[in-house]
């Protein structure tokens, strides 16, 4: 890794950023040390539920929301907004 | 219609090579990506199949020509979906643009899966369909062309941030042992 190599992102709302954080290590520890071992017991959920919540609101705000919906039936995703 | 395609081998297992997929941003070599979002995932305990959604917020700007006839600022988002089969060990995922989508649409599939004769190395496949809607011929097909030669400078770029968090997560993983040794995750 080089010195300018940057560690961390910002999230799309400013206040979300610690809550992303949190979430992406807990998720790329569980992902590395659990799931490809074959342990399919979700670790994260309460993190990434509070995280989510705070980069839907940022979404709301910037009228995302259905433009998001609109596009992801075209990728197949049955997510729903 | 303009089509992209690309393919690739990693001299990495594909648990190294989903890890990267992971966490290839930030990156001093793609910054044009300012922000990604996990939207949505969700995991079923049964299959172990990992469904995520991102959104990816770049910045870019357009030459202006470009920037004039579709009359764009230079902030677009693009979603990507992706599941995980972590029995069959392949990692698809598709992506579009949302900013233009009716103007310039951007369909991006990527799949990492490892290479069925050594199971050590990772093959990733890319291919974009890149369409101008709602224009005169003449000017879809330079657009789509300058998409084009958008996304192959992206993809290169791409590439080489990927490969730089790649050997990072190897590295570290060959420190601490964390990483499975093969591809076979169960």
């Amino acid at each position: 890794m080089t010195a300018s190599q940057p560690k961390t992102m910002e999230s799309v709302g400013k206040e979300c950023t610690e809550l992303k954080h949190q979430y992406e290590d807990c998720f790329n520890q569980w992902y590395t040390e659990r799931y490809l071992k074959g342990d399919y017991t979700p670790q994260c959920q309460a993190l990434f539920d509070k995280y989510r919540q705070c980069v839907m609101k940022t979404l709301q705000e910037k009228n995302l929301i259905g433009t998001i919906d609109a596009a992801r039936k075209e990728l197949g995703s049955d997510f729903k907004p | 219609m303009k089509l992209f395609q690309a393919f690739h081998e990693y001299s990495h297992n594909w648990a190294a090579v989903t890890t990267a997929h992971w966490q290839k941003y930030p990156n001093e070599k793609t910054p044009h990506v300012v922000h990604v979002e996990v939207i949505n995932r969700d995991l079923d305990p049964q299959t172990g199949v990992l469904r995520t959604e991102r959104l990816i917020m770049c910045r870019q700007p357009c030459p202006a020509i470009v920037a004039r006839i579709l009359g764009v600022g230079d902030t677009n988002y693009v979603l990507e979906y992706s599941e995980i089969d972590p029995n069959n060990n392949v990692l698809k995922a598709v992506s579009t643009n949302l900013t233009l989508h009716d103007l310039l649409n951007v369909r991006e599939e990527i799949v990492y899966r490892p290479n069925p004769d050594n199971l050590s190395r990772t093959l990733f496949d890319q291919s974009a369909a890149i369409t101008a809607f709602g224009m005169i011929s003449r000017v879809s097909s330079y657009i789509e062309d300058f998409s084009v030669k958008r996304f192959k400078d992206n993809a290169q770029s791409g590439k080489k941030a990927f490969e730089q968090v790649l050997e990072r997560i190897v590295q570290s993983a060959n420190n601490s042992n964390t990483l499975p040794t093969t591809a076979q995750a169960t």
